[in-house]
């Protein structure tokens, strides 16, 4: 059994309508919610990849995109953009298996250890500072896993999701106002965390991002 | 306020390729079969809820019966000559687990990793099973003499018990097939080992299957979606061997787990499985 895709005018028409018009009419026409999968799904997958990694994120992609589909009745038709969403749901996914989580914050930590192996052999002049980058990876990792879910997700949805605090209020469900007071008393914290440890803000260099890798 | 600590955050964001365009293709596919399977008996704007009933049985049996193929030419029809033939192999033995060529039905096809196609063909038993049947084809479309039959008969109370007479077949080895069974259907899978390489699943979903999830020893999840009697067959990923398969579960377009089973690594000596809600716990035996 097969549903076919769109084309000609019914294309011109599925491209003008926003993310609400299309949920909406997938009440009625389920196939419709496919336009909802063809424009989100890159993302949700991408959302997903820089938290439990490339392997992984093509389940929570599609079970993302499966649920927001069973829960579509639901969906408020006065947002119009449909991806605040989608990565409320696949975040609650993600949190669901912090297990899955947190083994991958651990498996980009080994890639930084590489990284400076690679960087030692190959006679590269790196920078002390470039040379202790997996040190600071692992102080941060330790400082995220010590915060709270929903104040380490809005870390992370402002910082690796890039979301303006109007989005990244609507994946937590939250005003935006408390998002505000909310980002700066994890900072804080985060700062706190992170100072304990060992590490202040004047003598670190940024390092290369660490590179995905499989857990 | 400072941003050093979100800078500083920024600064470890894990690389995102995104999906390559295959596998986008692949998961819109599946979505797309899986809306299709959860409205088909969903006319209303509400979407699909299924409450599974209490008290389902886990029942698992190893089977596997091998029937090497012949080479006569078989009877006329839809159904390949080749396939009636293989099918018809079964004949001689426990009458149960006897086939009925003619009522052969193909459920579907998968390529398998060196490229030919695999087709899955199942016939009714005399004892009320089913056998199936992996038909390959090469490039050309001649189907491979060699591969096996897999038969098996349900034995009351949900228990499947399976043929196994070994044959000396010259294909494919086969790995172990396991049914999880309850009053709504039962998960039914074999995992066949395929001469070039590779492994090809195949199987009986329970009603209401959008998705059949296998996920391996490295977490790599591999999704097959049934057709509308359930069936499906499917290749996992190169290099995947049958005891590599850490889990395999069944799901409603709406998320909902209508079975799984967690298979041990070999030697560790047992496994879980759970139907819908519930679970209980099993050994592995054989």
């Amino acid at each position: 059994m097969e549903l076919s895709a769109p084309s000609g005018k019914d294309w011109e028409m599925a491209l003008s309508r926003t993310d609400a018009e299309v949920i909406e009419a997938s009440l009625g026409e389920p196939a419709c919610f496919t336009e909802i999968f063809d424009r989100h799904f890159a993302a949700v997958f991408r959302f997903a990849e820089r938290r439990v990694g490339h392997d992984q994120a093509a389940e929570v992609a599609a079970e993302t995109l499966t649920r927001a589909f069973a829960r579509r009745d639901r969906y408020r038709l006065d947002a119009d953009d449909a991806r605040p969403w989608l990565l409320g749901i696949a975040s609650n996914l993600i949190l669901h298996e912090r297990r899955r989580f947190a083994r991958y914050l651990a498996a980009v930590e080994r890639v930084g250890a590489e990284v400076r192996l690679q960087e030692s052999d190959g006679g590269v002049a790196a920078s002390d500072r470039r040379l202790d980058a997996p040190g600071d990876w692992e102080r941060m990792r330790t400082a995220l896993m010590s915060l709270g879910d929903a104040e380490r997700e809005l870390l992370l949805l402002i910082a690796w999701d890039e979301l303006s605090y109007d989005d990244a209020a609507a994946v937590l469900g939250l005003p935006v106002g408390t998002v505000r007071s909310r980002l700066h008393r994890t900072k804080a914290r985060l700062r706190e965390l992170l100072t304990a440890s060992g590490r202040t803000p004047s003598d670190r260099n940024l390092s290369s991002p660490p590179k995905e890798v499989t857990p | 306020m400072t941003n050093d600590e979100l800078d500083e955050l920024r600064s470890f964001r894990p690389e995102a390729t995104g999906p390559t365009d295959v596998l986008a293709r692949e998961e819109r596919n599946a979505f797309m079969q899986a809306i299709t399977n959860d409205t088909a008996h969903q006319p209303t704007k509400r979407p699909l809820r299924r409450r599974l009933p209490r008290g389902r049985r886990v029942v698992l049996a190893f089977a596997v019966a091998l029937v090497a193929a012949g080479g006569a030419a078989g009877a006329a029809g839809l159904i390949p000559d080749d396939v009636q033939r293989t099918l018809g192999l079964t004949a001689g033995g426990d009458p149960a687990f006897e086939a009925n060529p003619s009522e052969a039905t193909q459920r579907g096809s998968t390529t398998a990793a060196d490229g030919t196609v695999v087709e899955l063909w199942t016939a009714p038993t005399k004892g009320g099973g089913t056998c199936a049947y992996l038909r390959h084809l090469d490039a050309a479309g001649k189907p491979a003499d060699g591969a096996p039959v897999t038969c098996q008969i349900t034995t009351g109370e949900g228990a499947t018990k399976g043929q196994a007479r070994g044959s000396g077949v010259a294909g494919p080895s086969t790995g172990a097939s396991l049914s999880i069974g309850g009053s709504g259907g039962s998960l039914n899978t074999d995992m066949q080992e395929q001469a070039a390489g590779g492994v090809v699943a195949y199987g009986e979903a329970p009603k209401g299957t959008a998705r059949v999830i296998f996920t391996d020893d490295a977490g790599i999840a591999t999704t097959a979606a049934p057709n509308a009697d359930g069936w499906f067959v499917l290749t996992l990923p190169l290099g995947t061997m049958p005891t590599a398969v850490r889990s395999i579960e069944a799901r409603s377009a709406s998320g909902t787990t209508l079975a799984h089973v967690d298979l041990p690594r070999p030697g560790d000596g047992g496994f879980e499985t759970h139907v819908g809600a519930e679970s209980s716990g099993s050994s592995v035996g054989g």
